[in-house]
C-alpha cells in the first residue's frame, strides 16, 4: 500500500463486523489489492445511512477507504454483488459462512493475494447459484491451503520423495503429507489417518488442477461425488488453524433440522 | 497522557470504564477525572443506581425481557393480545417497538442472533424456551422482528423451520426504505428489497 495516498480503493468482500461506539462498526474486508483489511464504517448501524446496507456480510463491493490515525475509515462503497440467493437459504448461508471463515483465518492482514480473492469470488458465485456440493467445498479448502502455503502432499512420500503407488495410504496431519510403507514412522505422537484409493485419487486430482492453475469442470463435480475428502481436509485445516471452525458447528446444527 | 501511577484507585476505575462498550482508554480517563471532581452525593447516587440495577433487575421467566418483577409488566398485562408473540434479539428492541404503538401482542427476547462465524448457535439463545412457550400458550402468530442482516435472517429462517410443522402462522417485519429517506441515497440491497416488497395503493 502506497503510504503517500490519503485514499485508496479496491474490490472487497465483507467478512465480519464488530460494533463500536453509538452506531459505528469495524468491518473486516477481504480486499483484492490489500488482503484482509479492517476499517471503521461510521453510522453504519443506523437504518437510514447508505453504508448500513453496503456493509452487510458477504457483499462484494467497490470500496474506497481513507487513511485514519489508528484504523482506516470507509469513505464510499458501491455494491457489485449482494449474493442475494445465499441470504434466502439456511444451507447456503452455512456454506458461505464456512468459506468466509476460511478466508478470515488464512487471509493475511494487509497483504494482497489476488488469486485467493478471485477464487473466493468464484466459490461465492457458485454457492449463490445453489450449485454446491462437498466436492466444490473441498476443492476450495484445497485452494485456500495452496494459496496460503499449507498445501499437503499427496503425490510423493514426504520422507523419501518416491512416487506413491496406487493403494490406501497413511496421511500424517502433523507432517502435512503421506509417508510410504518403507519409511513408516513408529511414533505415538503422530496419529495418521488412512486415506482410501478413491479419496487419494480426488486429492491427487486437486493437487494436479491447483498446480496447473485449472478450474473444476461441471463434470468433475459429478464424477467425484460421495467422497470423504471434505471432512478429511476439514480436520487438516483445524490442525493448521489451531482451532475448530465455528461455521462447521453451524452447518451440523442446520443439517440436524433438515 | 496523564499517568495515574501511585493512585491505584484511579487506575482501577479507568480500567473498569475501559471495559464498557464504546469506551476507549482516553474516554475512560476523561470519565474518571470527571467523577473525581463530581460532588460526593452525585457519585454516591451513581454508585447506588449501578448496584440497584445489578441487585434488582432480573430477566422475566416468560419472555426474558429485563424487569424488576417476574413476570414482567408486558407478560402481566391481561389486555395485551397473547395470541401474538413478537420475537426480538435484544430487550432494547422491545422499547423501540413499544414506541411505535403498533404492536399489542407479547414479546420473546432471544438475547442475540445466530452467528456462524462467532460460534453463536441456537443453544446460546432462548429458542428452546420460545418453542416451549408455543406449546404451553395458545399462540396463533409469531412475528419475527430480527435485525435485517445475515445473522438476523439466518435466525429467522431457523426459527421458521422449527415452528412451521406446528401450523402456527410465522410472519416477519417488512423490509425496504426508511421513512424520510431519499431514494437516490438508498443502497442497492435496500432498494431491491423495497421493489420486491412493493404494495398496491
Amino acid at each position: 500500500m502506497n503510504q503517500r495516498y490519503r485514499y485508496y480503493q479496491s474490490q472487497a468482500i465483507v467478512l465480519k463486523h464488530t460494533p463500536i461506539g453509538e452506531s459505528d462498526i469495524i468491518v473486516t474486508f477481504y480486499t483484492r489489492d490489500f488482503g484482509k483489511l479492517p476499517a471503521v464504517a461510521r453510522r453504519a448501524r443506523r437504518p437510514n445511512t447508505k453504508l448500513s446496507g453496503d456493509m452487510e456480510l458477504l457483499n462484494h463491493l467497490d470500496l474506497s477507504v481513507s487513511r485514519g490515525r489508528s484504523l482506516d475509515h470507509v469513505n464510499e462503497s458501491i455494491i457489485i454483488n449482494t449474493f442475494k440467493n445465499i441470504r434466502t437459504d439456511l444451507h447456503l448461508i452455512g456454506c458461505a459462512m464456512y468459506v468466509v471463515e476460511l478466508i478470515d483465518i488464512f487471509g493475511e492482514d494487509r497483504s494482497a493475494n489476488k488469486p485467493l480473492f478471485d477464487d473466493f469470488i468464484k466459490v461465492l458465485t457458485q454457492i449463490n447459484l445453489g450449485e454446491i456440493n462437498d466436492v466444490f467445498i473441498s476443492w476450495f479448502q484445497f485452494k485456500v491451503l495452496h494459496h496460503s502455503g499449507f498445501i499437503p502432499e499427496f503425490m510423493v512420500c514426504i520422507e523419501c520423495s518416491t512416487q506413491l503407488k496406487q493403494s490406501n495410504h497413511l496421511f500424517y496431519i502433523q507432517l502435512g503429507g503421506i509417508i510410504c510403507q518403507n519409511c513408516v514412522i513408529e511414533n505415538n505422537d503422530y496419529s495418521p489417518v488412512e486415506i482410501s484409493i478413491e479419496n487419494m485419487k480426488l486429492l491427487r486430482f486437486f493437487q494436479r488442477t491447483v498446480r496447473q492453475k485449472k478450474d473444476l469442470e461441471e463434470t468433475d463435480l459429478d464424477n467425484w461425488a460421495n467422497n470423504e475428502v471434505r471432512g478429511f481436509l476439514g480436520n487438516y485445516i483445524t490442525y493448521v488453524a489451531e482451532k475448530d471452525l465455528n461455521s462447521s458447528k453451524f452447518i451440523k446444527t442446520i443439517s440436524s433440522i433438515e | 497522557m496523564y499517568s495515574s501511577e501511585g493512585t491505584p484507585q484511579v487506575q482501577r476505575l479507568v480500567d473498569e470504564f475501559s471495559r464498557l462498550p464504546g469506551i476507549g482508554p482516553k474516554s475512560a480517563q476523561r470519565l474518571t477525572y470527571y467523577l473525581i471532581k463530581m460532588p460526593k452525593e452525585q457519585a454516591e447516587s451513581l454508585a447506588e443506581s449501578i448496584l440497584s440495577i445489578k441487585n434488582s433487575i432480573i430477566l422475566c421467566s416468560t419472555c426474558f425481557h429485563i424487569t424488576n418483577v417476574d413476570p414482567c409488566y408486558i407478560c402481566n398485562n391481561e389486555s395485551r393480545d397473547s395470541t401474538q408473540i413478537c420475537v426480538v434479539e435484544q430487550p432494547l428492541d422491545i422499547l423501540a417497538l413499544e414506541k411505535t404503538g403498533a404492536f399489542y401482542g407479547k414479546y420473546h427476547v432471544l438475547h442475540g442472533s445466530m452467528s456462524p462465524i462467532k460460534g453463536i448457535g441456537p443453544e446460546n439463545l432462548k429458542i428452546r424456551e420460545l418453542l416451549e412457550r408455543l406449546v404451553k400458550e395458545s399462540v396463533e402468530e409469531v412475528v419475527l422482528a430480527m435485525n435485517l442482516n445475515l445473522e438476523g435472517e439466518a435466525t429467522s429462517m431457523y426459527i421458521h423451520r422449527l415452528i412451521e410443522p406446528s401450523g402456527i402462522k410465522v410472519t416477519r417485519l417488512a423490509r425496504g426504505l426508511p421513512v424520510g429517506g431519499d431514494l437516490e441515497y438508498a443502497d442497492e440491497a435496500t432498494l431491491g428489497r423495497a421493489i420486491e416488497g412493493r404494495q398496491g395503493i
